[in-house]
């Protein structure tokens, strides 16, 4: 695995490599922002988040963006550059992921027999990759 | 869905049936995950998904079926990304079809894989024969959440103006409301970690849908249901429940929603 020191280069190239998107196509309009139902529980909002990859500065380990997308899919959708930001946030997480980074402990959460099981699944997914 | 929210699988079933359909579940099924695989990081997670087309395409043969049904939307959108990996991810649909083909013969194709809200809005006339106007004049919010409307390959209407719950409503003889923050997520599985989150989100939906009239409000998801029964005074219930009620299915109703739509109709 690539490992969390990657050059804007490698992260740019691994980001086309599992999405297929460009993200310096990425025009920093906003709108993925503003049609992001989670962004304003975020560290860096979806464009913000897009423009530190173009620039090679995102700090895996303390990126909350990650775990705070949904994969709503909103901006994949409407993005005019086709740069799909979900998928980027997608791809950083499973990175994180896959070299250790842990959003929380399952013990922390507040889990009971009445706990809908499509949630702890959905929980899950976007959680251990 | 079966351990949870078996009303919704009651209330489906008992639909299903009553337009004329036969149902029969799938032999051996796997939990979609929730989410598909969104990156070529990801195709492993398809395995569950392509694991229960092999099989569901398998006994559709002995049956004489064409299409999988469900009323989950996670499922739906999992499923039918699933149906289409052939042909829109092929270098990992082969990945994961290699990794299957010891187990099973391997998925190419074939099955339709649908969504409870395309059956029905297929067949609306007959909905409408069945709900002989039960719920004449009851406002009722659609909320749509997010799994059948994203990505927009997979949406079962057009993302950015869905109409079929609407149209829905309309043959049940109920009149539709629309209102700004229909498709806007709900905060979906950060009830779990980050109830603020879904607190936010639930609240904002609930403004918009107050100030749009509604007597009530349709969502076809269970978690979009169970978070917004838990942060916000709304009148919630899943939509199979809704159409099982209008068509005088009651006893594939849970007692639950009888009674919130008992007390809109005015009765005790
Ligand atoms: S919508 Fe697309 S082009 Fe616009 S800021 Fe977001 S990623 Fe960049
Ligand atoms: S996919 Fe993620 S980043 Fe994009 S709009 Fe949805 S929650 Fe926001």
């Amino acid at each position: 695995m690539a490992g969390l020191r990657l050059t804007p280069r490698e992260l740019r190239e691994l980001i086309r490599e599992y999405t297929g998107r460009e993200v310096t196509a990425c025009m920093q309009c906003g709108l993925c922002t503003a049609v992001c139902p989670v962004a304003s529980f975020m560290d860096l909002h979806p464009a913000a988040l897009v423009r530190a990859v173009q620039l090679g500065g995102v700090e895996l380990p303390k990126l909350r963006s990650i775990w705070i997308c949904v994969s709503c899919m909103t901006c994949v959708d409407k993005c005019p550059r086709d740069v799909a930001p979900g998928l980027v946030v997608e791809t950083l997480r499973q990175l994180a992921l896959k070299n250790g980074v842990e959003p929380r402990a399952y013990s922390q959460l507040p889990i009971d027999e009445t706990t809908p099981s499509i949630l702890l699944v959905t929980y899950s997914r976007k959680s251990t990759g | 869905m079966k351990r949870d929210f078996s009303e919704v699988e009651r209330s489906s079933l008992a639909l299903l049936a009553a337009l004329g359909y036969r149902v029969v579940e799938i032999s051996s099924w796997y939990c979609c995950g929730g989410f598909p695989g969104a990156t070529a990081l990801e195709h492993v997670k398809y395995v569950s998904s392509l694991r229960t087309l092999s099989v569901a395409y398998r006994q559709s043969r002995e049956l004489g079926a064409d299409s999988v049904v469900t009323s989950c939307p996670f499922c739906y959108n999992t499923l039918r990304q699933a149906e289409q990996l052939p042909v829109s991810r092929p270098g990992e649909y082969v990945r994961v079809a290699d990794y299957l083909r010891d187990e099973l013969e391997p998925y190419r194709g074939g099955l339709r894989v649908l969504h409870l809200v395309e059956v029905i809005s297929a067949r609306l006339s007959d909905v409408a024969k069945l709900a002989e106007g039960r719920l004449r004049g009851v406002r009722v919010a659609a909320y749509y959440g997010c799994m059948l409307l994203r990505p927009r390959a997979v949406a079962v209407d057009n993302p950015d103006n869905p109409q079929v719950i609407e149209r829905i409503v309309e043959a049940l003889g109920a009149v539709p409301v629309r209102y700004p923050y229909r498709t806007y997520c709900c905060g979906s599985f950060h009830v779990l970690a980050e109830p603020a989150i879904v607190r936010g989100n639930t609240e904002r939906i609930a403004r918009s849908i107050a100030s749009s009239g509604a007597d009530i409000v349709v969502t076809p998801c269970p978690l979009c249901l169970y978070n917004l029964r838990r942060y916000t005074n709304l009148k919630v219930v899943h939509l199979s429940e809704l159409v099982a009620y209008a068509a005088n299915l009651r006893e594939a109703v849970s007692p639950e929603t009888l009674k919130v739509v008992a007390s809109l109709r005015g009765e005790t």
